[in-house]
């Protein structure tokens, strides 16, 4: 009975036990679930900053930031970009059998020499490049070897889509995304980053007719080379510029050094006879000559060791309009004796070309003028020897000289007409008398293979003689024609420059201005025109001849040309 | 014993126990498919962006030109070609229906000012070449067309363009 309760009393104790132990363990549990519980709540009802995270997350979706920004021209065409490529690397450390390797990579990358990819294989280092910038289907190509070791880093590649039309502006970078040349290098501050495309002021449709009209002169004359700009008079935008020969900048390590070079704004050359645009409008604005003065051009001038003569020699009298028509070397050093060297340099000086150029280049030279400004050198850079500037610096100047006579600074960033401060030049009145001027050339003067009908245009010829170690090249000329158009409001300055053109049957042996360079400002202005919308003008309409009407009698004593 | 209103209380706690979770697992569902659509936004952005170096390479005014030549009868806008409305010549009056228009609204001939509009010479509109249309861009086209751009960019012969030679 005892053992009988003993043994109850034993039981019921272990069960007692058992259930306090359930019971405090239960406890535990629950407790532990209630914490899940309460934490679980917690996160999916009051989780705050997960809110917050997933209303932000939108910010997802925006655009992939660019290294580097792209360049588009003023109607917003793409000239330069970057795209996502992988370039290839290995660590040579962990490459098995580097001979195999090199053999089977150069099968895909044909341009890799097996030698050197072996070399570099088994050079032992922890990283190589093999080959920069792969397209897509060649880094696939790569990884379908599965070859360890090698691995690729994700980089931007600059494009440009339309390689050598806009080289010499676009420019260039290296392969670590750096501006080496042209826009590339100057605006390298306001590209590089995640910026918004920066546009130009350059139209690539007339930096095509630009060059194309170029390109066929050169080829005609056999000509080395040459260049041209097309110029917002009103603006200073640059709308197309080319120079020839031209590289690509796609491949602009394998260009040649002189296709690199930008004849517009790194060349300076002697112009000739379009300086006698600045020397006439310098003349007219001090009032040191009118359309009624005259001067005499019977014979040459003799200075010193220098003898100036006329290409085309009337030998007679000629009015101040003659001489400009008959591009009189004589009768310009005779108006600019009259000038003087003084108000010459200091007119020069304000039409910016006897200093550096705005331009948002870092390909530019600074004019070559000479230091002591004595007589003879007045008189020579009355008809464009003895000093050399670019031909952005002329293109710019002929724009101050032709707009009402106020200069704006040349630039190539796309901007409102009016935006920037212009430095008044010239009185209006003079820059409406160069006008005239101007369109007497091209309606009877040497210009006439610039007329483009129905586009009044105005401009001056100029052949200048190259100089090879001090003395000048008879044969070796730099032939131009500036032109602005219409002349009587004019809009744009169309400037053509060919290097070392050679005379042809076609036009009589000459290789002047007048039949090289003009036939390309004519080109340009009859297919550039329609696309900013100029109409063309009936020329013979009272109103329009009375704008460009020259009111001088010819020079005493002689017959008269069709000067009226 | 349970009591009903217990039960009740009961049934409704679970009930809204069980749609807060329902809840949270479709915002996480929604959140997923949020990554999702930004991950392929952010692709097509990129093919946009390579699409537009194409499309500008595609556009480069001498490949149109030799299109153009090839494919179409058209030649550059000359000056001859342009004229003003006021070159055109004017119907007599007589002729012009002078009774006020059928139409409510429409101005007749009669009333229409006869100061000639400035006129509006045509651009030549460049004719876009025709391309592969891809309706929904994805990751192998994408690579085809960076693919092709890259190839031509690096392999341009410097010839083709026909520029100045040395």
């Amino acid at each position: 009975m005892n053992d009988r309760i003993a043994f109850e009393s034993t039981k019921k104790q272990a069960i007692e036990t058992a259930r306090t132990r359930l019971l405090v363990g239960g406890s535990l549990m629950a407790a532990a679930f209630f914490v899940v519980g309460i934490r679980l709540f917690d996160l999916a009802v009051f989780n705050e900053t997960e809110d917050l995270r997933r209303a932000a997350s939108r910010e997802i979706a925006r655009p992939s930031t660019m290294a580097r920004a792209d360049i588009v021209d003023r109607n917003g065409v793409l000239l330069a970009t970057s795209l996502k490529t992988a370039s290839l690397f290995a660590d040579p450390r962990k490459i098995s059998d580097p001979t195999n390797a090199a053999h089977r990579l150069v099968e895909i990358l044909p341009d890799l020499s097996e030698e050197v990819v072996a070399a570099r294989l088994g050079s032992g280092k922890s990283f190589v490049w093999l080959r920069r910038n792969l397209t897509p289907r060649q880094q696939f190509e790569v990884n379908r070897l599965g070859i360890p070791g090698l691995d690729f880093e994700k980089e931007e590649r600059r494009v440009y889509p339309h390689g050598r039309l806009a080289g010499h502006i676009v420019g260039f970078t290296n392969v670590d995304n750096v501006g080496l040349s042209g826009i590339e290098k100057s605006m390298d501050a306001a590209i590089a980053g995640d910026n918004p495309p920066l546009r130009l002021s350059i139209d690539i449709r007339v930096q095509q007719i630009l060059r194309q009209e170029l390109a066929s002169q050169i080829e005609k004359f056999k000509a080395i080379g040459g260049g041209g700009i097309v110029l917002d008079a009103e603006s200073g935008e640059v709308v197309a510029m080319v120079s020839l020969p031209d590289f690509d900048p796609n491949a602009a390590g394998q260009a040649a050094d002189d296709t690199r070079f930008n004849r517009m704004t790194l060349g300076v050359y002697e112009l000739g006879s379009v300086f006698k645009i600045f020397n006439h409008a310098i003349a007219l604005e001090t009032g040191v000559a009118s359309f009624a003065s005259s001067y005499d051009a019977t014979r040459p001038i003799r200075v010193a060791r220098f003898t100036i003569s006329d290409f085309h020699p009337e030998k007679r009298w000629l009015t101040v309009p003659e001489i400009f028509q008959h591009s009189s070397n004589i009768g310009s050093a005779k108006i600019a004796l009259d000038i003087g060297s003084d108000d010459q340099r200091k007119y020069l000086g304000h039409l910016g070309l006897l200093r550096r150029t705005s331009i948002e280049l870092p390909e530019q030279a600074t004019p070559m003028y000479p230091s002591r400004w004595r007589e003879i050198n007045t008189m020579t850079i009355s008809f464009g020897h003895g000093i050399a500037v670019s031909p952005l610096h002329l293109a710019s100047a002929v724009a101050a000289t032709v707009n009402g006579g106020i200069l704006r600074p040349a630039t190539l960033i796309n901007h409102d007409a009016k935006s920037t401060d212009g430095v008044q030049v010239f009185s209006a009145e003079t820059s409406d008398q160069m006008r005239r001027l101007l369109r007497l050339v091209v309606e009877t003067g040497t210009g006439r293979n610039a007329d483009a009908k129905g586009y009044l245009v105005g401009g001056k010829t100029g052949t200048a003689e190259k100089q090879v170690n001090g003395s000048y090249k008879r044969n070796a000329l730099i032939s131009s024609f500036v032109g602005v158009y219409p002349v009587t409001a004019p809009r744009f300055v169309v400037f053509a420059m060919l290097d070392e053109p050679k005379g042809i049957k076609e036009s009589y042996g000459y290789a002047t201005g007048g039949w090289t360079a003009a036939p390309v400002v004519k080109g340009v202005v009859a297919r550039m025109a329609p696309l900013f919308g100029i109409a063309p003008l009936d020329e013979t309409a009272p109103d329009i001849r009375h704008a460009i009407n020259i009111n001088a009698q010819p020079a005493i004593g002689n017959r008269s040309d069709a000067v009226n | 014993m349970i009591r009903p209103t217990s039960l009740i209380l009961m049934v409704l706690a679970a009930a809204a126990g069980g749609a807060l979770f329902q809840v949270a697992f479709e915002v996480s569902e929604l959140d997923d498919e949020l990554a999702r659509l930004n991950r392929d936004i952010r692709t097509d952005r990129d093919a946009i962006h390579v699409l537009r170096a194409e499309w500008s390479f595609l556009n480069q005014p001498e490949r149109l030109e030799e299109l153009t030549r090839r494919h179409l009868d058209l030649l550059p806008v000359t000056g001859k070609q342009i004229a003003g409305t006021g070159a055109v010549p004017v119907l007599p009056q007589d002729e012009l229906p002078t009774t006020g228009s059928n139409i409510a609204g429409v101005v007749t001939p009669a009333a229409i000012p006869t100061a000639a509009p400035r006129a509006k010479p045509a651009a030549p509109a460049p004719r876009a070449p025709v391309t592969r249309v891809a309706s929904k861009v994805n990751r192998a086209d994408l690579a085809r067309s960076l693919d092709d751009v890259l190839r031509e960019v690096m392999t341009t012969p410097a010839a083709a363009s026909g520029g100045v030679q040395r």
